[in-house]
């Protein structure tokens, strides 16, 4: 019984909550259309402190374009790519934004597998995999029962497990690879205008090493009182002030 | 200092005051009795002023023509201790009347003072410069003076002189009303020897042009104008050089402005109403048609030339539209123009290049090119006829079907932008790391469906189990009521019911029991003497089995059996 009242009281606030930030949202994309982005921008942020959609960062993302903050408006796309990456939207208005960007970076020349893997996992997200490994999972069982009760011996059957087997394999592999991918490594995009890189996480004018400007994507290995190491796609490396970039 | 200061400031007085009462304007003229082509000079001196006068010359405009200026011109004088300056404004005017000129009395302004000069008369002959004129003039010579609409005039400007010259400047002729075209364009003048009236002149051809009237009525055509230098051999002072040898070298030039008759041509309208057709042609004209090959493939593009050759206002008209077969795609035509450049009267040739594409094989009849035109020597409309054209189009197989009239293109991007928002009904929820049910069920189903069938293997075993020892249970009590129903008479039956409780008591699986089996599956579960009375009474049961003994054996025996299980029944 307290179980149950404990339920009911969770179930009631979310939908409680939800139906708030349903409102804020509403009220949010009214501003947009009403080109009042800065306030736009100000409700979307609020409804992110503490819950997340796609559709709320694409929002976002097109705000922060309007008021010309490219480094902000890439790092929403960024967030909203990776809740939802097979999005026609976000990909087109991000690949939009990328041709703005100042610096270009030319990542290393991989091989043709290589960035085929990259992108298939790219593409997906966890659940999107774990629900596939799931589904071949249930197609196994299904033909499992099929099997026992008709007693047929096939050997198409045979090749059939095996191809099948062989695919929850890949993608348990592919799920963990993206898993840690996401566990362990930090990214984060440039969002003031241009930042000096330094060799060493102190404000001293000969350590600087090269220069990025906003909407850079960089790979975030170290913080550091203030400071974060970050990686560019190329292997560039250094140390930029915390505030100049913002975690995706 | 203070005197000096006081003695600096009366002077500046008196030099001032030196000044401003000596301000005075003038207007003059250096000759003031000419011929009507000839140019006076105009001047306006202001005597001691700092700065240039600025002069309103607008009243002039309607009575002379500013062949150049105004050119400036300061003075400083040192007269005895005493400055004088001037400032002098000089133009170049031709008069534009005859007779008495006045020039009218003009405002100078100097720093904010307004000045007048006084009128000044000068007399413009007709006649006094007759013998000039026929030393320098210009000649405008049209071949008509009544013309068509549309039909050619050409008109010449000859420079007659009988001194050197040379010219300075020449301003063509302007023409409202038509449509004109050079013919000779503007060169440096070559002169040829020519005679009028026995006096020996230099005759040039400036410019000739060949205009074509675009309105009917009587039309004006300025005059042309132009500026010589003139050479004037005149005598000199009696001195060192006063030898002919020295002639060439110290010959002065007088400047001279010329002007040719306004020409005046009457357009005439023709003699009858146009033809609907008739698009402005006039001249003499023949039309001809040329495809490039008489046989095409489908989809291959054929050139038809259009050749309009004559002599008239060409390039001035359109060809009316042609017809073409419905299944031919027709790009609009090139068209070029060709002159005969040593003719007076426009005479050439003008091309049009269509390009047909057949889509449809077939043979098609192109039809003949007909042009209207007037005709001013016949002073008819006469029409022009090309000749009939056929093309035979030939499907070569490769033809792709499109239909006329549906012209694809690429939609054309204009400007990139990003896309609008979203604006769907969505459910946000608050941050939350866990799976959703979607992707966790397949896994719950899977591993349910690998279960069931182990599950329901289980199942159906324990089942049994349990349908075995509830006979098990029940084994006794099910015998001897069998035994002593009042039915169960037979030895045969009692036997039956016997071993029907071995059967289910020890598990066993064959129906077929027979003493000896059982004693086997008895040995361990009992003593020998209990083992013993078993297998005797089975080999008993199935001795007196199917042999018809007496009621009191048949009893005895079953009570035997009775007995027995009890017995047996309570050690297995």
């Amino acid at each position: 019984m307290k179980i149950f009242t404990y339920l009911a009281t969770l179930f009631i606030c979310s939908s409680v909550i939800c139906q708030d930030y349903k409102s804020k949202f509403i009220d949010a994309n009214e501003h947009y259309s009403a080109q009042e982005y800065l306030l736009a921008i100000e409700k979307y942020e609020d409804i992110l402190i503490n819950a997340e959609h796609q559709d709320v960062y694409y929002n976002l993302g097109n705000a922060y374009y309007r008021v010309g903050d490219i480094g902000n408006s890439i790092w929403a796309y960024e967030k909203a790519l990776e809740l939802s990456p097979r999005d026609s939207d976000i990909n087109f208005n991000i690949n939009y934004l990328r041709t703005m960007v100042r610096d270009k970076i030319i990542p290393p020349n991989n091989m043709y597998l290589i960035s085929l893997y990259k992108s298939l996992v790219l593409k997906f997200t966890i659940s999107d995999l774990i629900l596939f490994i799931g589904l071949l999972f249930l197609f196994l069982s299904i033909k499992y029962i099929l099997n026992f009760y008709t007693n047929v011996i096939n050997p198409v059957n045979t090749i059939i497990n095996y191809i099948t087997i062989a695919f929850i394999v890949t993608l348990s592999w592919l799920t963990l690879d993206k898993y840690w991918n996401v566990s362990d490594k930090y990214h984060g995009v440039i969002v003031a205008s241009a930042v000096d890189v330094r060799s060493s996480p102190l404000d001293r004018g000969e350590n600087v090493i090269f220069r990025v400007h906003e909407g850079t994507k960089v790979e975030i290995q170290n913080f550091q009182s203030g400071w974060s190491e970050i990686v560019l796609l190329d292997g560039k490396k250094g140390w930029v002030l915390s505030k100049d970039i913002r975690e995706i | 200092m203070g005197i000096k200061f006081t003695k600096a400031f009366l002077l500046g007085c008196i030099s001032c005051f030196q000044v401003f009462s000596q301000i005075s304007v003038s207007a003059s003229v250096d000759v003031n009795k000419i011929s009507k082509s000839e140019t006076f000079g105009f001047k306006i001196t202001a005597l001691n002023v700092d700065e240039s006068p600025s002069v309103d010359i607008s009243p002039l405009s309607s009575l002379f023509k500013v062949i150049s200026g105004p050119s400036q011109q300061t003075n400083i004088q040192w007269v005895n201790g005493s400055m004088t300056s001037s400032r002098t404004l000089s133009w170049t005017l031709l008069p534009k009347k005859t007779g008495k000129v006045n020039i009218p009395s003009l405002e100078v302004r100097i720093s904010n003072n307004a000045y007048k000069t006084k009128p000044i008369g000068i007399i413009v002959e007709k006649s006094i410069g007759k013998a000039q004129i026929a030393n320098l003039f210009i000649e405008a010579k049209p071949n008509k003076e009544e013309v068509y609409l549309g039909e050619q005039v050409t008109i010449t400007y000859r420079l007659f002189t009988r001194s050197n010259l040379s010219v300075e400047s020449i301003e063509y002729p302007k023409s409202v009303g038509f449509w004109s075209e050079d013919l000779l364009p503007a060169r440096a003048a070559r002169f040829n020897n020519t005679q009028i009236n026995g006096v020996n002149y230099k005759v040039a051809t400036l410019y000739k042009s060949a205009i074509f009237p675009t309105q009917t009525g009587i039309l004006d055509i300025s005059p042309m104008t132009a500026i010589c230098n003139v050479e004037t051999n005149q005598r000199k002072r009696r001195g060192v050089f006063d030898d002919p040898f020295f002639n060439s070298m110290f010959k002065e030039t007088q400047r001279k402005y010329i002007e040719s008759d306004t020409l005046r041509i009457n357009v005439i309208p023709y003699p009858e109403n146009p033809p609907v057709d008739f698009t402005g042609a006039v001249g003499d004209f023949s039309i001809n048609t040329r495809l490039d090959t008489l046989n095409a493939n489908v989809n291959e593009a054929v050139t038809m030339h259009v050749m309009l050759k004559g002599t008239g206002n060409l390039n001035q008209f359109k060809i009316n539209q042609l017809n073409f077969p419905q299944s031919m795609e027709v790009f609009p035509p090139k068209s070029s123009f060709t002159r005969d450049e040593f003719r007076d009267q426009i005479t050439g040739e003008q091309k049009f290049e269509y390009i047909l594409i057949p889509r449809q094989p077939g043979s098609f009849l192109l039809n003949p090119i007909s042009l209207i035109y007037f005709n001013p020597a016949s002073k008819r409309f006469v029409t022009a006829r090309s000749k009939a054209i056929k093309l035979e189009v030939i499907d070569n197989g490769s033809s792709i079907i499109t239909y006329p009239g549906v012209k694809k293109e690429d939609v054309s991007v204009i400007a990139d932008d990003i896309r609008f928002i979203k604006t769907n009904n969505i459910k946000i929820l608050p941050h939350d790391n866990s799976i959703s049910v979607w992707v966790t069920s397949p896994f719950v189903l899977s591993i349910a469906f690998f279960l069931i069938p182990t599950a329901f293997g289980r199942f159906y075993k324990i089942r049994d189990n349990s349908i075995e020892s509830r006979l098990n249970k029940n084994a006794l009590r099910v015998a001897l009521k069998d035994l002593n129903k009042k039915d169960a008479e037979s030895l045969s039956y009692a036997t039956t019911v016997m071993y029907k409780y071995f059967k289910s008591k020890l598990f066993l699986q064959s129906d077929n029991l027979d003493p000896s089996i059982l004693e086997n599956s008895l040995k361990s579960k009992v003593s020998s003497s209990q083992l013993n009375k078993v297998v005797a009474i089975a080999k008993k049961c199935d001795a007196n089995r199917f042999s018809l003994s007496s009621e009191t054996s048949k009893e005895k025996i079953i009570k035997e059996i009775s007995s027995m299980l009890i017995e047996i029944d309570k050690n297995i």
